[in-house]
């Protein structure tokens, strides 16, 4: 985890730096022409250009100071234990306390010094990568058997309060990335719902609205996704094989009503970022959900019980319920929708269709909830339809809203799911070797019709809205 | 608020959640009832360094038969239980759901039950329960001193169990003397 943390923070490091390297690039050739268009002062542009310059500087310098304090760090962890038996309790004690210290002070100093204020941020890095050490070395020193996950947790609002406190991005990365981890150890090691995380990611997403950290809301929707998954082990599926079916469904409709918030999020004045990106990764999760439930064998779930090769049954009462709550949130999400968007006049002929194909994919949903395993192919053909219809009706709405990501996604969904229906169909067919030949043939035939259609949507897109394809 | 105030701040909350780990730990160590109960070590490896001994009691394991309030109990939930000194050692009398009522002398340790449903299939009748003092970290190649003496049937622990029925390990016992005694510093 440690080393995974380590990468991931000189990457962001190292590509703010690229970023604004090559940002620095363009102003200086862009510049001249603002100059002459009159948009940019002639004095004033060298300004400009150098103080981005001193910055990309500063994110180069900032990026391989995180690396020397992660060093750093575990080379104090590494020192106490290559001495565990030769230093004192107290010893450890001052050493532990004393590096977390000496790196509050030494941010504290960094501050207060106009030509090494960027290092401030590595400091605290430290401090906080100290105040995790110390809560598992001292949980060693003193033979703390606690619930091992809430070490985690304490790390995690260590981070937090530092990153809210001192503003720090980096912080926030660490405090995200503890959070989930937190989140993974309860939900695997524990298998207890884990709701309390959704507590911490609010505080997060507070956080990140008020500092108008756009680019975080990335890790943020990775993190509550990841815990959605974690969330299956305490469901205890594995206890219950036959209802695997009725919980994919459900995911899928709560990654629905994730896509419906992030919809209703882009009405909002000063939120269209958060709905977007929202939009994007509900999509992506919802997609993989309904994929799942195109397959004929999974809807037909056999397994090998007391009775020989059995199909599933029917849902149980808990499968009914859930879905009744979700299918209610997300009618009374749509009509919202629908309500404010008529309101604005905003609401498009797109915005209807998606209404009829949801109402059709629910009634799928629901019918299926009462038939049995034996059904599972006439259920897989009603699914594959309402899949393709969706991804059809995906591609348009991107194109419409100018989500570029949108139709790539379903571009990608819909040259995956072919290749796997042309799998399905045709092993049992076709000759092996006339398989394989057609297959390839398939493969590099959809390949080009797929990207010369998504690329000229690009274009499309591109000259909708003023952007590059 | 000033940039170094707020960093003075951060540093004061770090510390007192590290202090205070340690506080409740001591608390208990120095307040508490002590009792003695034989264990049988295993060694798993630390994350860092030194040997980490697993300790394992005859009450991490409960009879739902000889305490049938186990029955209608969920993994997790809060568990007391009411031991007694049966000799040198201490042994589980009764099991409650919420602190009881006990004699003088005896002792109120609390547990959690650690049964997952797949571990409640292969444990039948016997019901895991953790009480914090299940593991025990000792110098590099100690653990395999305690292994061995674990094999002669020679190791016991002496717990400390507060007013709460919080427990803490205060010294590993061969042969019900002292081998490690833990202290503040």
């Amino acid at each position: 985890m440690i080393q995974i943390a380590i990468v991931v923070l000189v990457i962001m490091a190292l590509g703010g730096f690229s970023t604004r390297r090559s940002f620095t690039k363009r102003l200086k050739k862009e510049m001249p022409s603002w100059i002459e268009q009159g948009w940019v002062q002639q004095e004033n542009a060298q300004q400009i250009i150098d103080s981005t310059g001193s910055q990309s500087k500063h994110s180069a310098s900032t990026a391989f100071s995180i690396l020397g304090v992660l060093l750093f760090a575990v080379g104090v962890i590494s020192f106490i234990a290559s001495n565990w038996g030769e230093i004192s309790k107290l010893g450890k004690l001052l050493i532990l306390f004393g590096v977390m210290w000496g790196a509050f002070a030494g941010a504290s100093w960094c501050r207060n010094q106009s030509h090494i204020t960027w290092l401030a941020e590595s400091a605290l890095l430290l401090a906080v990568m100290m105040f995790g050490a110390n809560i598992m070395l001292i949980a060693q020193i003193y033979h703390i058997d606690a619930h091992y996950p809430n070490g985690v947790m304490i790390w995690s609002f260590g981070a937090l309060l530092t990153s809210w406190m001192m503003k720090s991005r980096v912080l926030f990365v660490v405090s995200m990335m503890l959070t989930t981890l937190w989140t993974g150890m309860e939900s695997f090691g524990f298998q207890t719902f884990h709701w309390p995380f959704l507590i911490v990611i609010a505080l997060h997403a507070w956080l990140m609205v008020i500092n108008k950290w756009k680019v975080m809301a990335h890790l943020l929707m990775i993190s509550f996704l990841l815990w959605s998954l974690f969330c299956i082990s305490s469901f205890g599926w594995w206890d219950e094989k036959l209802h695997l079916v009725y919980l994919v469904q459900s995911y899928l409709l709560f990654y629905l009503l994730l896509f419906l918030s992030g919809m209703h999020l882009v009405l909002e004045k000063g939120y269209e970022y958060y709905g977007e990106l929202i939009k994007k990764y509900a999509a992506l999760a919802s997609l993989s959900a309904f994929y799942v439930l195109t397959v004929p064998q999974f809807l037909e779930s056999r397994s090998w019980g007391s009775g020989g090769n059995v199909f599933r049954n029917p849902a149980d009462q808990i499968w009914i319920w859930v879905t009744a709550i979700f299918l209610i949130l997300l009618a009374i999400s749509a009509l919202w929708h629908r309500s404010k968007t008529k309101e604005g006049r905003i609401r498009k002929p797109y915005h209807t269709w998606g209404l009829l194909l949801l109402s059709g994919l629910l009634g799928c949903i629901v019918i299926n909830l009462f038939s049995f395993g034996e059904a599972g192919g006439a259920a897989a053909i009603a699914f594959n339809l309402l899949f393709f219809a969706s991804l059809l009706w995906l591609i348009y709405f991107g194109m419409h809203e100018g989500n570029r990501q949108l139709v790539n996604l379903s571009f990608v969904f819909f040259a995956i799911t072919l290749l796997n229906r042309y799998f399905d169909t045709f092993w049992e067919l076709l000759d092996r070797s006339l398989f394989f030949m057609a297959g390839g043939i398939l493969v590099v035939g959809l390949g080009i019709v797929l990207e010369r259609k998504r690329r000229s949507l690009m274009v499309d897109l591109g000259s909708d809205t003023g952007g590059a394809a | 608020m000033t940039q170094n105030t707020r960093i003075a701040v951060i540093a004061i909350v770090m510390t007192l959640l590290l202090v205070g780990m340690v506080t409740k730990k001591q608390y208990t160590l120095n307040t508490g009832a002590l009792i003695e109960l034989k264990t049988q070590p295993i060694d798993p490896r630390s994350l860092f360094r030194g040997d980490y001994v697993r300790l394992s009691y005859a009450i991490n394991r409960l009879e739902v038969a000889a305490y049938p309030v186990l029955k209608s109990m969920n993994n997790h939930d809060e568990v007391f239980v009411t031991l007694t000194n049966k000799g040198a050692l201490w042994e589980a009398v009764s099991v409650s759901d919420t602190y009881p009522e006990h004699k003088p002398g005896d002792v109120v340790i609390r547990g959690e039950i650690n049964q997952s449903a797949r571990m409640r299939r292969a444990m039948g009748d016997l019901v895991p329960v953790r009480y914090g003092i299940e593991n025990y970290f000792v110098a590099e190649d100690e653990g395999q001193v305690l292994e061995g003496l674990r094999n002669q049937q020679k190791v016991s622990l002496q717990i400390a169990v507060d007013h709460f029925g919080n427990a803490g390990i205060k010294a590993v016992l061969v042969d019900h003397k002292p081998l490690y005694i833990e202290t503040l510093f």
